[in-house]
């Protein structure tokens, strides 16, 4: 019976993980860039984009405000708080966010949000998962600080034994 | 006849250097501590070497430029010269943990924002902020608060130095002592500092927190957009700057800071003397308050032309943040960078350039022209209408209220109106250049005057792929404008007296 249900929870997760790819295949996907330099013809249009969740989920209420970035340009992405329940890594230091395919309304001047250029989203989805990130200490770096310790303390003892002099 | 400089004044020179160098090294203590906390081992491994290499610089310094102790008093012309050559040193030592990290794609990228830092500027060639380490991020904006007072000033301030060091205090364009004793004003400036570092940061975590940012970096951040904020500079931990947030109460925190930021440290200690009127009996404060109403205004028809913004909400939120923004020089955005010239009406985009470069108050943390010159020019305008309007016998006086009531002097006005026209042909010279490559000239002058004035707000032309000419004379002109030209002209003038003088 347990087995049963986990291949049923298996089957399902394949099959959502399948639809959100169609949904955003099927979608044209409008890069974060573009929409940013051509905000004036996507304006009020239902638009996908893809992109890294980036920072933090900042709870509003019942809604939630979440940046997504792509090559560097990041836009705010506005919905209800359970659109975001599957996002779990969020980009930041040692850690790579998880690639969502958003859809929505680009509002170029939002009216709700003081004129913030936003995306009032219908669906959100992760299309792949984020991940931690090691940053490994360079072993050259270890040894150019070796060295620049070496460095200093030679010039120190050079210039205590000036000042003795 | 030009006399030749000695080896003594350039020793004397690199004596005070090296100092300031050992000095500015210490700071790279504070980010040492915060990639410990945060367990950033590769952050680490980046300050460790700038601090090393900083002592190293130092001590160096010391050593090659010894000369006897009789001798150690700062001269006017070595104090000039020590304070322009202290902030290229700084650019320099400031870059090396930001180059280590792997965010910028050259040293010179590097160095571009390490002077964008110092200079307060706020104008940034750093590629994927929003992965940057907390270390790193805490050092981009301590550089901003370290520049905003001035680098020699935290140098004097910790030190004893007394004998010419108001010839360095001069250097970077300071001129007020508000207490009797320099070292006293420096510290007192730094002291101001802390108290709003303390109520700013708060204030700022609060709201932060507030519109869902958990409590450890709400405070992290709180007190880096404080320290961009109140020295006027522009960084922020988030490549969208302060449009990440998404909210209102952080918006008007930043305005607060930011305008507190931009009123001379004079005004501020009359505030905490209790003499309250002082903010609105200063002419320069009135004169920013003035012209911030009047370019609101056109702004606010900038817009009603484009169509674009027109609810109040949005006319406060856009239009009002980013005019404040650059007139007192911080240059946070709410905006996208390439908006300005695709949806800002021309008339709002020039508002906002003219607000950028008048700047704020004198003896603040802002950069360009400064209100205090802009009032002079205007007193002494009006008082020349006046003798033509009037018989020969009358006496035209025209006064003005900074920290105490000051007659409007020729020499006064000479002075500020030197320091405009240089303000005027640097930011035009930048602009043109912009043209050259290719730029519209709006775009140009936007980035122009933004980089001159020490704004930071950007017309879309400064990122990692703009000519490398480009990017040397944005530095150029952050530096010089920083240091309101006199320290580099000195220089100059040192280097061409060494060069042709016998």
């Amino acid at each position: 019976m347990k087995i049963a249900q986990i291949y049923k929870a298996l089957l399902f997760g394949a099959a959502s993980f399948f639809l959100a790819g169609i949904w955003c295949v099927g979608a044209e996907v409008v890069s974060i860039e573009e929409l940013i330099a051509k905000s004036k013809t996507h304006d009020a249009r239902v638009v996908t984009i893809e992109g890294e969740a980036v920072g933090h989920l900042m709870k509003r209420g019942d809604f939630t405000w979440l940046n997504v970035g792509d090559k560097g340009t990041c836009i705010g992405v506005w919905a209800e708080n359970e659109k975001f329940e599957d996002v779990k890594y969020l980009g930041r230091y040692g850690q790579v966010g998880d690639l969502l395919c958003v859809t929505g309304t680009f509002n170029r001047e939002c009216k709700i949000h003081g004129g913030d250029t936003d995306i009032h989203a219908q669906s959100v989805q992760v299309i792949a998962s984020g991940y931690k990130r090691q940053h490994p200490e360079h072993p050259r770096k270890k040894k150019i600080l070796s060295i620049l310790i070496g460095v200093v303390a030679c010039l120190y003892i050079i210039k205590i034994f000036r000042k003795r002099r | 006849m030009i006399f030749k400089p000695q080896l003594k004044d350039i020793k004397i020179i690199g004596f005070h250097l090296g100092k300031l160098t050992l000095g500015l090294g210490l700071w790279f203590l504070l980010p040492m501590a915060c990639a410990l906390v945060f367990h950033e081992p590769d952050a680490f491994l980046d300050f460790s070497i700038s601090f090393v290499f900083s002592l190293c610089v130092g001590v160096l310094l010391n050593l090659v430029c010894v000369f006897p102790e009789k001798d150690t008093a700062i001269g006017w012309m070595h104090g000039m010269i020590a304070v322009a050559l202290s902030w290229i040193v700084a650019m320099f030592l400031g870059a090396i943990p930001l180059w280590l990290s792997g965010h910028w794609a050259s040293f010179l990228d590097a160095c571009f924002d390490s002077m964008s830092g110092f200079a307060t500027t706020g104008l940034v060639l750093a590629r994927d902020i929003d992965h940057i380490s907390y270390s790193c991020n805490l050092w981009r904006h301590l550089i901003m608060f370290i520049g905003g007072q001035g680098i020699v000033i935290v140098v004097l301030s910790l030190s004893n130095v007394a004998s010419g060091s108001y010839s360095i205090y001069l250097g970077e364009a300071r001129d007020e002592r508000i207490l009797p004793n320099l070292l006293q004003t420096a510290r007192y400036i730094w002291l101001v500092s802390f108290v709003y570092l303390v109520l700013g940061s708060a204030a700022l975590a609060f709201a932060m927190n507030h519109g869902g940012i958990p409590w450890v970096d709400a405070v992290f951040q709180g007190i880096c957009i404080f320290m961009a904020g109140f020295d006027t500079g522009g960084f922020s931990p988030q490549s969208q700057s302060i449009l990440y947030y998404h909210s209102f109460l952080v918006e008007i925190v930043c305005m607060v800071v930011m305008f507190f930021g931009a009123i001379s440290f004079s005004v501020h200690y009359g505030l905490w003397t209790g003499n309250r009127k002082v903010l609105f009996k200063n002419s320069e404060v009135r004169a920013l308050l003035l012209s911030i109403f009047i370019l609101f205004v056109a702004v606010v028809i900038g817009f009603g032309q484009s169509g674009s913004y027109i609810t109040a909400n949005a006319l406060f939120r856009k239009g009002f943040f980013h005019l404040l923004s650059g007139h007192v020089g911080a240059g946070f955005s709410t905006v996208y960078a390439q908006h300005f010239s695709s949806l800002w009406n021309p008339l709002s985009v020039f508002s906002i350039i003219i607000a950028m470069g008048m700047g704020g108050c004198v003896g603040s943390t802002t950069g360009a022209i400064k209100m205090l010159r802009i009032s002079l020019a205007f007193k002494a305008f009006r008082s020349e209408i006046k003798r033509l309007m009037f018989s020969d016998s009358t006496v035209v006086v025209e006064k003005l209220n900074h920290i105490k009531t000051i007659v409007v002097e020729d020499k006064l006005v000479k002075n500020a109106l030197m320091i405009t026209l240089a303000f005027i042909v640097l930011y035009l010279a930048g602009a043109a250049l912009g043209v050259y490559y290719g730029y519209s000239f709006q775009d140009s002058l936007f980035e122009s005057v933004s980089a001159s004035a020490n704004v930071g707000l950007s017309a879309g032309i400064t990122q990692p792929a703009m000519p490398t000419m480009l990017k040397v004379v944005y530095m150029f002109q952050m530096w010089i404008g920083r240091l309101e030209f006199i320290a580099v002209f000195v220089m100059v003038g040192f280097f061409i007296s060494w060069l042709k003088g016998k």
